[in-house]
């Protein structure tokens, strides 16, 4: 029975946590320009995380050690420093997006401008990562996060017409009054916010926090496998409501409190209540990870002692760049960049680092010195080998896609 | 080998550099360089501003039926109210290639500072509790709306 429990909550927390501020800005965004027309990349997305995210996290469970723990190891001290710049520069850009995403959210409730919440959600992030468990932090806010289940319940409260919906999904077309790059521009964007490069760090470390074991690969396969693609369903009702209630207007979503919208329009202040919490719970909540996630990365790298079971004397320069990333993540904010931008241009560069991302875990995860009989099997490396070609295509066609469509106008 | 390893490393920045520089740059509104380029800079204005009011007009309709909570409308009005800004500035400071287009300027601009006027209207009357305000400011709103998709259309 407990062990169930443990189960049902990891799934319930994988489906909460698995949306952030990427994926609400894009599927908002997309929906309203493009319909459903998009889907395809997000399911496309979805198994790519997927094939990774398992990968990594039984890297964590045999070796008992993260996957960037053994990147430097496996691929040596170049090849490790250039996964880690790259990644710590997009993990750093989308913490700073997440904790924009939170200061609008605050916002949306009530009204104050979100200049003055940036800080005060800077510190409140940085406090949970420093003094609340692992377990708590990672639980709390992927349960409430499920909150935006919500917007499943607008989308089939807006009566729409569900064979148009579905024609749309499954025939794709680039809409009369688009181009194709723009297109592909947001092809690429999804993608990147689908597969964030954070989420595997974050996932590979935690397993280590909570001491995984091989004998837990079946509830770690059941986190992935179930709570992640349901989570990726309610990026597709995000862009579900944004297409029923936008497109036929010709609203163009910039805004997250665009994207909540539709919901009060379909559910009225109880609606637009969870939307709150939702959006409130996953970009806190992402906050947390994409925090923990550089100092994670940059502490494996080094070699320094790392982790929140650690004491913090223990682990003291762990801490020192936490602390450090959440004043840099303020600090961008506070130049008055736009949360919203920030957020589009982190799931582009998110595209343009994944390569030296997902690389490295599946060089790890084919070595049989750390995994023994647990490597990769067939089905593993295929499906891994496949998604790096698609990986590649993307990051390569990001940056020229950026320039073409002037960051998809 | 190592020298040139060595001076690649200027290079690379450079290259990081001149990408980061592009990819800001790539924001920037392109100046209109014929009739055609900036058709396609007041249909791109019109078709944002058209955006802009219809989502304010939205708001105050759900707000008015009780369906939207004041600081969740408040903010969504004044965000399309600040997003017309830099459409208003961007379309602005094109100025038109040909006496011919200095019409099509006119009744953009004219538009787009009306939109501008009618959503700071629709703002205050939303944060003044003002009912018959914000039902004013939902027809203005809507009709603006209206002849700025149709002008679009017509340049399309």
């Amino acid at each position: 029975m407990k062990k169930l429990f443990a189960l049902a909550l990891g799934i319930l927390t994988a489906i909460g946590g698995f949306v952030d501020i990427g994926d609400l800005v894009t599927n908002g965004l997309v929906g309203s320009r493009f319909g459903l027309s998009l889907v395809w990349v997000v399911v496309v997305g979805i198994v790519g995380i997927c094939v990774f995210a398992e990968m990594s996290g039984r890297v964590a469970a045999v070796s008992g050690r993260a996957t960037f723990d053994l990147v430097r190891e496996r691929l040596g001290p170049r090849m490790g420093l250039l996964n880690l710049l790259a990644s710590m520069a997009v993990t750093l850009l989308t913490y700073a997006a997440e904790i924009g995403g939170v200061a609008l959210a605050l916002q949306l409730a009530t009204s104050v401008n979100p200049f003055l919440w940036i800080p005060v959600v800077g510190a409140a992030v940085w406090v949970v990562l420093w003094r609340v468990k692992f377990a708590v932090l990672e639980n709390a806010f992927g349960i409430a996060g499920l909150a935006l289940v919500v917007f499943a319940v607008a989308l089939w409260q807006l009566g729409p017409d569900w064979a148009d919906l579905w024609q749309q999904a499954s025939r794709p077309f680039v809409p009369h009054d688009e181009s194709h790059t723009t297109y592909f521009y947001y092809a690429v964007a999804l993608f990147g916010a689908a597969m964030t490069p954070y989420e595997v760090f974050f996932f590979s470390s935690g397993g280590v926090e909570e001491h995984w074991e091989a004998k837990d690969l079946g509830t770690m396969r059941a986190n992935v496998l179930i709570g992640f693609p349901l989570g990726g369903m309610l990026s597709v009702a995000i862009a579900g409501v944004a297409t029923v209630v936008y497109q036929p207007q010709g609203i163009q979503v910039g805004t997250l409190g665009q994207i909540g919208l539709p919901v009060g329009q379909a559910l009225g202040n109880l609606g637009l209540a969870f939307v709150l919490l939702g959006f409130f719970a996953a970009t806190f909540g992402a906050a947390c990870e994409t925090g923990l996630s550089v100092g994670y990365s940059i502490a494996q790298y080094l070699g320094w002692q790392w982790g929140k079971s650690v004491a913090p004397l223990q682990a003291a320069r762990f801490h020192t760049v936490v602390l450090l990333s959440s004043i840099a993540a303020v600090g961008l904010l506070l130049t008055t960049a736009d949360p919203i931008q920030l957020t589009e241009y982190s799931v582009v560069f998110s595209a343009v680092a994944l390569p030296l991302t997902y690389f490295p875990i599946l060089v790890v995860a084919n070595d049989r010195t750390y995994m023994g009989r647990h490597v990769n099997g067939r089905l593993s490396n295929t499906l891994g080998t496949a998604y790096l070609v698609v990986v590649l295509v993307a990051a390569v066609a990001a940056i020229p896609l950026m320039l073409v469509t002037k960051a998809g106008q | 080998m190592s020298g040139r390893a060595r001076s690649a490393g200027p290079r690379g920045i450079c290259g990081l550099l001149a990408m980061v520089v592009l990819v800001v740059v790539s924001g920037c509104v392109a100046p209109a360089f014929d009739s055609g380029a900036f058709h396609r800079n007041a249909v791109h204005a019109l078709d944002s501003a058209v955006g802009e009011t219809r989502t304010a007009a939205l708001v105050l309709r759900q707000h008015l039926s009780g369906r939207i909570m004041r600081p969740y409308a408040d903010t969504v009005v004044t965000n399309s109210e600040e997003a017309l800004g830099p459409v208003q500035a961007s379309f602005g400071s094109v100025d038109p290639p040909t006496r011919a287009d200095d019409n099509l300027r006119d009744d953009v601009g004219g538009l787009l500072s009306d939109a501008g006027d009618a959503l700071a209207a629709a703002r205050i009357a939303l944060r003044t509790h003002d009912a018959r305000g914000m039902r004013k400011s939902v027809g203005e709103l809507g009709s603006l709306a209206d002849r700025m998709e149709q002008l679009s259309e017509r340049l399309s």
